[in-house]
């Protein structure tokens, strides 16, 4: 009985803490090649612009090549970089080198999802912990781009408005420590 | 220096101002319904699936309805919230009271993709000037796993986005 009595307030306080659980961090997946495809072969090829724009143009810094992906009046909706495509050359030259171009995004990817024009790439953000300083947690980043006739010709994301934001390399600070 | 000189100056200045035009403010849609339509039935059914329980348990607060739109394990990646449908409750009854449920998402929507098992709202963030994203994953007609784009903050935990979201 006494047994039956503690198993029983065991599993009732195991029941308890787990539906408690804080929350569950975000993972990126391994291999960001099976996000790419897609039934519909213009959704298949939106993604793989969006993929290769990010490869060439964010990660390796690139920018000579913007025009194969951007219209030249691209809109920007991020409030620290003005619209344009010549804008976004002048963001990505004023805030990473040229590196080698990596044969999938180095950014942690969680998912890459198309509907109509709408290419959307979800990514885990390591933030600095407000409460336990030199700590980092992780929530998700989103950048969302409308494609018109094979070019990215808009894009949101959920950066505020941000002085600092102007001018860091993500290559370099969205890391885990 | 003519007044004719002054108008090309002022003309020229102000084409330098609007060739380095700002940000351009996200903007939502007037009439959410067409953000519902698919050609496949079940992209279809997941994004209506996410629109009811926006309008139901985020914007009317009715967290007694959670169990029509979330399964009782809900992955949760916001980390201001546990996990678990009981911590969506939670969150939803300490932060907001029960209002009718509206017609629409009263948030402003941009826009509501999906594909796969996946949904995206993308909804305009009046307070930091950008836009915030709500990915969700459906599992058997439910909802089991929410990421968002929202930083660790004790001030987020509490508050009521219908009433910090849209008197901005």
């Amino acid at each position: 009985m006494r047994l039956t009595t503690t198993l029983c307030a065991l599993s009732l306080s195991l029941g308890l803490a787990i539906p408690a659980q804080a929350q569950i961090p975000p993972e990126p997946v391994k291999d960001q090649l099976p996000l790419l495809q897609s039934k519909d072969p213009k959704l298949a090829a939106n993604k793989k612009l969006v993929f290769d724009m990010y490869r060439e143009v964010v990660n390796a810094g690139r920018t000579a090549n913007a025009a194969k992906y951007f219209t030249e009046g691209y809109i920007q909706h991020n409030p620290n970089v003005t619209s344009g495509r010549k804008a976004l050359v002048d963001y990505i030259k004023a805030t990473r080198p040229e590196r080698p171009v990596p044969p999938q995004i180095t950014f942690p990817v969680i998912s890459i999802t198309a509907e109509g024009d709408f290419v959307t790439v979800a990514t885990v953000s390591y933030e600095d912990d407000p409460e336990k300083p030199g700590e980092k947690y992780v929530t998700t980043h989103f950048d969302m781009y409308r494609l018109e006739k094979g070019l990215i010709a808009e894009h949101w994301d959920n950066v505020g408005r941000s002085s600092a934001s102007k001018s860091k390399d993500p290559n370099v600070t969205n890391k885990p420590k | 220096m003519g007044r004719g000189t002054c108008t090309i100056l002022g003309l020229l200045a102000f084409m330098a101002g609007t060739s380095g035009f700002a940000q351009v403010p996200p903007t939502a849609v007037s009439d959410q319904s067409p953000l519902l339509l698919s050609a496949d039935p079940k992209l279809a059914a997941n994004k209506r699936l996410v629109f009811d329980m926006v309008r139901t348990v985020l914007n009317a607060g009715r967290a007694g309805e959670a169990h029509r739109f979330v399964t009782p394990e809900y992955v949760q990646h916001n980390p201001n919230v546990t996990s678990g449908r009981q911590g969506l409750v939670d969150y939803i009854r300490r932060t907001r009271p029960e209002r009718p449920i509206p017609d629409q998402i009263t948030f402003p929507v941009i826009s509501i993709t999906a594909e796969g098992d996946l949904v995206i709202v993308a909804t305009v963030d009046r307070e930091n000037e950008t836009t915030h994203f709500d990915m969700f994953r459906i599992e058997n007609g439910l909802i089991a796993e929410h990421w968002d784009n929202v930083v660790r903050s004790r001030a987020a935990a509490t508050k009521d986005p219908n009433v910090t979201a849209t008197t901005r």
